[in-house]
Formats: structure tokens, sequence, C-alpha cells
């Protein structure tokens, strides 16, 4: 508690413009995922693109509970983004698993090279 | 804002930036990787600067580490017959040229529009003051545990339930010929074996420190958890073969108690008129650290049997070409 309280003193010297900075970062992150997933042909790239997007998404939300640091930082966002950090692993573990049996049944590593199939 | 800080700030977003990117147009796969990990590293920095600490110890933990091992693990199957991720480019250059551009155009004006939207959110307010006003009521002190854990315990709830039945599903995407073979396990290299000897009591360690901690400073179930985890890949490395050698009975308590003792706990009040997930004040404090503690040695297991079945995978596929 005590910490929590000295690092909010912290926090309110310069709230405006670390978040700001973090929020254009977002944006940049969940363009650069969004792009991957549409040119990137390699599932573990494009794998790693969702995460990418997945970054973008809790920066914003974490940005946001900075903005609106009262005596804390905002609790209800770092809790989503912990949730939404352990899900989105679960889900982007799940996917290379999927890719890698794809890969290791019919040695594809991408939805298009059909012709590289042996 | 000081001016050390301010450039400690945009450094930061530089190399989150250039580091996204650099994951996704590396040459090798393995670049990708490393460019990946590094980027949740830096990200964990980025969120200790926005006074995050719960989150970057979850991003360092699960989503740089965890999921690293996890990369790195699979490029035994992606990168054979080639390190193909040159296959970005396709054969037919022409029209991949145009939807490339098409594709980026679309995505860099989207940042913009995404990027001035983000700078006119009104200002709500936020949920601190609120979280503040009940914190004496919840029986943690730190703010994050008590939403996590009191407030907001479906969704933690779920969330364990969640990473259960990821665990599963991995477990069938990698068929069951890639898990428990006992009697044939892999030669330990004695440098990893003194390593895993070394270091899985001190992580056991770290993971008791942080779920205790949990309670009025940055920590808790899910990072005391995957240090547990990292503590069983450590010892699975070394040919300890901890989850192939436990007994069934023992793999699915260990697996499903979180998730049960959870919803025992969010049932069994409500006969004295609580609601659903509503602990007595006198005795949150002790129910919440006794289902993070039960939390954190589900989630230590599960993530311990997403990389065993991980591994398990490839190891299926050599023994499948070999024959």
């Amino acid at each position: 508690m005590e910490w929590g309280r000295a690092k909010a003193g912290a926090v309110r010297g310069r709230t405006m413009e670390t978040h700001f900075i973090y929020m254009a970062v977002s944006s940049a992150l969940f363009s650069v995922g969004m792009a991957g997933v549409f040119l990137c042909r390699h599932f573990f790239k494009k794998i790693i693109a969702t995460k990418i997007v997945g970054a973008g998404v809790f920066l914003l939300l974490v940005s946001i509970a900075e903005r609106d640091a009262d005596t804390f930082a905002d609790p209800v966002p770092h809790a989503m983004v912990i949730t939404g950090i352990v899900v989105a692993v679960s889900a982007a573990a799940f996917a290379l698993a999927l890719a890698r049996r794809i890969r290791i049944e019919t040695s594809r590593a991408s939805f298009e090279d059909e012709e590289a199939a042996e | 804002m000081s001016l050390p800080a301010g450039l400690l700030d945009g450094l930061l977003a530089l190399l989150l930036v250039i580091l996204a990117v650099r994951a996704l147009i590396a040459p090798t796969l393995y670049q990708c990787a490393v460019a990946f990990i590094s980027f949740g590293l830096t990200l964990s920095l980025a969120w200790a600067r926005l006074a995050a600490p719960d989150v970057a110890l979850a991003e360092a933990a699960i989503g740089a580490g965890l999921l690293g091992v996890l990369l790195i693990n699979s490029l035994r199957d992606f990168s054979r017959g080639g390190d193909d991720a040159s296959a970005i480019f396709g054969k037919d250059l022409p029209t991949a040229l145009f939807s490339r551009t098409v594709i980026s155009c679309g995505t860099l004006a989207f940042a913009a529009v995404l990027g001035m939207a983000m700078f006119h959110m009104p200002e709500g307010g936020g949920l601190t003051a609120l979280t503040e006003a009940s914190l004496p009521h919840s029986g943690v002190e730190h703010p994050v545990t008590a939403v996590l854990l009191n407030y907001r315990s479906y969704d933690t709830w779920l969330e364990i339930g969640v990473l259960v039945v990821a665990m599963l599903a991995i477990f069938c995407a990698g068929g069951f010929e890639g898990f428990r073979r006992p009697e044939q396990g892999p030669d330990s290299d004695p440098v990893i074996e003194s390593l895993a000897r070394l270091l899985a009591p001190l992580m056991v360690m770290v993971a008791g420190y942080l779920l205790w901690l949990g309670k009025a400073y940055p920590g808790g179930a899910f990072q005391a958890g995957v240090v547990l985890a990292a503590a069983g890949i450590i010892l699975q490395l070394a040919g300890w073969q901890i989850i192939e050698n436990l007994s069934t009975w023992a793999w699915k308590w260990g697996l499903g108690i979180g998730f049960f003792f959870f919803l025992a706990l969010a049932v069994s009040f409500m006969p004295l008129g609580l609601g659903f997930f509503e602990y007595p004040e006198a005795w949150a404090g002790p129910l919440i650290l006794v289902v993070e503690v039960l939390a954190t040695l589900s989630i230590g297991l599960t993530l311990t049997c997403f990389f065993v079945y991980f591994n398990g995978m490839g190891a299926s596929e050599s023994r499948r070409r070999t024959r």
C-alpha cells in the first residue's frame, strides 16, 4: 500500500506525456500486427503478428489506467491485462501446436504453399 | 516530465516498434523468435514505466519467457528442410506487390485514425476511487490482487479454466504418442542437470515469495505459478520427467484443484445469503490466500504440461521419421 502510494506520487508528476507516448505506440503496434497478420504467410509469423496486435491492445488499456491514476493507477485494467496476457499466451500456444501438427503431417508451413508439399 | 524520463520513454517507444517490425520481417524464423522475446521484455519495461509492475511481471514471465520457450521449441519442426521465413514473398510477385501496397497503405491510414481516436478519448475517471474505497473490505492490501481475487474473481476463475482447456487442446493437437514414455528418457546433460539442482529449489522459493507478496505488493498467483512452471521446465530439460512420472491421480487433481476449489468457494457461501463469488468480510484474507496457493499449484502444473506436450510433439515426430 505504502509502495503503491509512493509510486502514484511519482506518477502524478509525469502522467501527462508518458501515457500519450505509449498510446501512440499502441496504435503503431496494433497496425504493425494487423499488417503482419495479412502479409506474412508463414504460420509462425502469423502467430507472432497476432501477439503483437494483442500487445497493442494491452498497451492502450494500461496507458488509460495510468491516465486515470488517482492515488494509484486504475487496477481494473491492470487485472484485465494480466488475465488477457495469460489467455493470449494460451491461445498462441494452441495455435503453435496446431501449426506444428500441420507441418508434421503435411510439411506445409503456410496456407499457400501446397505446391511445396512433398 | 523530466528530460531523462522522456528520453527513456521515447527510446522504449522506438525500440518497441522496431522490434515488432523486426519480429515480422527477420530473414530467419530463429531471428523472428528472438526479436519477439526481446519485444516482450521491452514491453515489460514499458509497463514498469506505466506504473503497472504486476503486468510487467506477468509479461516478462509468461509473455516473453514461457511463450519464448514454446516458440523456440517449435522451431525444430519449422526449420526442417530450410528455414523458409522468406516464403512471405509469393511467387506471383505483381499481384502480391499490389495487395501488399494496398494492405500497407490501409494499415498506415488505420494507424493514423486509431491514434487520433485515442487522443480524443473521453476522460472517464476510471474505477480507481471505487477500488480504493472498497479496499479495506477486500481482505488484501494490494489493489490489483483485490480486483483479481475479490471484485472480479469470476474472470480469474475462468482464466484458470482457460489454461486447463488450452493444455488439453495442445495435448490433443500433439497426439497421444508424444506423451507418457517414462521408460525412454533423454540423455541428460550434466551441465543442465547441475544447473537444475541449483535453480529449481531457488525458483520454488521465489514462487512462494511472489505468492505471499501478492497480498500487499505486486506479485500473486499468476506470477508465482509461472515461476513454478519455469522450475518444472528446467527439471524436465534436465531429464527428470516429473510430469510423466506423476501418477494419473496426482496429475488430474493437480490440474483441477485450482479451478474446482475456486468454484466450491464461490458457491459455498450462497446458503448464508451471500452472492456468487462473495466471501464473508472477516475471512476474505485467509480464503484468498488458500485460493492463491491452490491456483499457483494448478497454474504451475498446467504450464509445465504445456511445455511437456509441446516437446513431446517433436519427439514423436522424430521417432516416426526414424522408423
